[in-house]
C-alpha cells in the first residue's frame, strides 16, 4: 500500500512533504489510487517522468484522506478496488471541499462503453482502459488539460 | 540479416518509394519484415529475401517496400495542429471556396488515423456557421493500410493514443474487442492508393495537404522531389501541413513558414515549377 495521510509513504518523507507543500510552491500533484502496487509503480514512475509529485493510495477511503489532507491536481483512479470503488470515490470526492478541482483520470479493466459513459456523467475527465504504456497515459493526461 | 540482405532491402525500398533505410538500425527492419515472412509463409526473413529476390517478384518486393514504409500513427498527433485546421484554415478556405467543398489531402495516412482525426474536426467545428463542405481524401501507400482505413476498426491500444474519450464515446462502437467507427465519419473520407515516389498529378488540386512525418523516411532527392509534387498539388495560398520535425525549406521561397510544420504556399510557386 502506499499509505494515506494518517499513514503518509513513511519512508519517503521527503516526497510526503512536498506533496503536502502549499500548492503555489509544489510541483503538480498526482495521486494513484489502485489496489495493485504493481500498477501503481508503473505508473508513479511513468508519472513522475512527466513532471508530477505522485502519492499512493490502494483504495477509495486511503484516497480520500489523502484529498482531505492535500488535494491533488489529478487523480488516477482505479475502478475496481476493496472497500470503496472508484465510482464511489469519485461520488464522495465531490463532496469534499475543493473537490472539483482535482481531475480525474480513470484507469481500469473495465472497457466497455457503459462503464465509460458512467464515469464521464459522474465527472471523470479521461479515462483508460487498461493495459496503458507511458504514450497512453502521457496522451490522456494531455487531453485532460493537465499536460 | 546479412549484409548483401540489408543493401537489397534498402534498395528496393529506395527504388519502390524513395526511402531511406538506415542499415544500421537492424532491429527496426527485422521487426518490420518478420511479420511480412510470416504472412507470406515462409520460415524466416532470409527465405523471404531470397524469394523476393530470385524470383523478382513483384508482390513480394512490394511487399517489402510497405513493410519499411509503415510509421508510427496516432490520432490527433498533435493536437494543436487540428485545432488550428478547425478553428482557423478550415473558416478561411471555407470563405476562399464559397460554394465548392474544402479539399483536403492526408497523404500517408497509414491506418487512416489522421484522415479519421481531421473529419472529427471537421464534424466537431461550431460557431454560427460551421463549415461542413469538407472533402477529405486520405491516402498511403500501402493497400493493407487502406484496408484497414476503410475497415474503420482499431484496437484497444489505437484508440487510446490521442483520441479524446469523449470523441469515443461519441463516434465508436466496440465490436467485441475492436472499435468500430460511425458510418457518418467513415463516410467523410474517401480513399485511394497513391505513391508520393511517383507522380499524382492526377489527384487534382487541395486547399490543404496534411503529410505529416512521411517525407522525413525519403532520401533527400525524393523528399524533395515530393515536396515539389505536394507544391503542385496545392491550391495557391493553399497550406501544407508537415510534422513538427519536418520542413519545407527545401522549396526555397515556395512557401512561408507559418508556425512550426505549418506552411502556406506562395502565389504563382506553382506557375514556375
Amino acid at each position: 500500500m502506499g499509505g494515506g495521510p494518517p499513514t503518509p509513504v513513511l519512508n519517503q518523507p521527503i516526497r510526503c512533504f512536498i506533496f503536502l507543500l502549499p500548492r503555489w510552491i509544489a510541483l503538480k500533484t498526482c495521486l494513484v489510487v489502485d489496489d495493485s502496487r504493481v500498477i501503481r509503480k508503473v505508473a508513479r514512475r511513468i508519472i513522475e517522468d512527466m513532471g508530477f509529485e505522485v502519492a499512493e493510495a490502494g483504495d477509495g477511503v486511503e484516497a480520500l484522506a489523502w484529498c482531505r489532507a492535500a488535494m491533488p491536481d489529478a487523480i488516477l483512479l482505479d475502478w475496481n478496488m476493496p472497500v470503496m470503488n472508484g465510482i464511489e470515490f469519485l461520488d464522495e470526492l465531490r463532496h469534499e471541499r475543493g473537490g472539483d478541482r482535482a481531475k480525474v483520470v480513470f484507469c481500469t479493466v473495465e472497457n466497455d462503453l457503459e462503464h465509460i459513459r458512467q464515469a464521464l456523467d459522474r465527472g471523470a475527465c479521461e479515462y483508460i482502459m487498461k493495459p496503458f504504456d507511458s504514450d497512453i497515459l502521457q496522451s490522456k493526461f494531455m487531453q485532460a488539460g493537465l499536460l | 540479416m546479412k549484409a548483401d540482405e540489408v543493401d537489397f532491402v534498402a534498395e528496393v525500398a529506395r527504388a519502390g518509394a524513395g526511402l531511406s533505410v538506415e542499415r544500421d538500425k537492424l532491429y527496426v527492419i527485422e521487426s518490420r519484415l518478420a511479420p511480412v515472412a510470416r504472412r507470406e509463409g515462409f520460415g524466416s526473413i532470409r527465405d523471404l529475401l531470397l524469394a523476393a529476390r530470385h524470383r523478382r517478384e513483384g508482390k513480394l518486393m512490394w511487399a517489402v517496400v510497405e513493410a519499411m514504409a509503415g510509421g508510427e500513427t496516432s490520432f490527433f498527433r498533435d493536437p494543436a495542429v487540428f485545432a488550428r485546421f478547425r478553428d482557423e484554415m478550415l473558416p478561411e478556405l471555407a470563405r476562399r471556396r464559397g460554394d465548392a467543398p474544402v479539399r483536403v489531402w492526408s497523404a500517408g495516412c497509414g491506418g487512416g488515423q489522421e484522415a479519421y482525426s481531421l473529419a472529427f474536426a471537421v464534424d466537431d467545428a461550431s460557431g454560427p456557421s460551421p463549415v461542413r463542405n469538407v472533402d477529405i481524401l486520405g491516402s498511403d501507400l500501402s493497400e493493407r493500410a487502406l484496408e484497414k482505413a476503410r475497415s474503420g476498426l482499431y484496437t484497444q491500444f489505437e484508440v487510446q493514443r490521442g483520441l479524446p474519450i469523449r470523441t469515443l464515446v461519441q463516434h465508436f462502437d466496440k465490436q467485441d474487442e475492436l472499435w468500430a467507427l460511425s458510418a457518418r465519419i467513415q463516410a467523410m473520407v474517401r480513399w485511394k492508393r497513391v505513391n508520393l515516389n511517383a507522380d499524382f498529378g492526377g489527384l487534382g488540386r487541395f486547399e490543404a495537404i496534411f503529410c505529416r512525418n512521411v517525407l522525413l523516411a525519403m532520401e533527400p532527392a525524393a523528399h524533395h522531389r515530393a515536396l515539389q509534387r505536394l507544391a503542385r498539388a496545392l491550391e495557391p495560398g493553399g497550406y501544407l501541413v508537415l510534422g513538427m520535425e519536418e520542413t519545407a525549406d527545401g522549396l526555397g521561397d515556395g512557401f512561408t513558414a507559418l508556425e512550426r510544420g505549418v506552411y502556406r504556399l506562395n502565389p504563382g510557386y506553382s506557375a514556375a515549377a
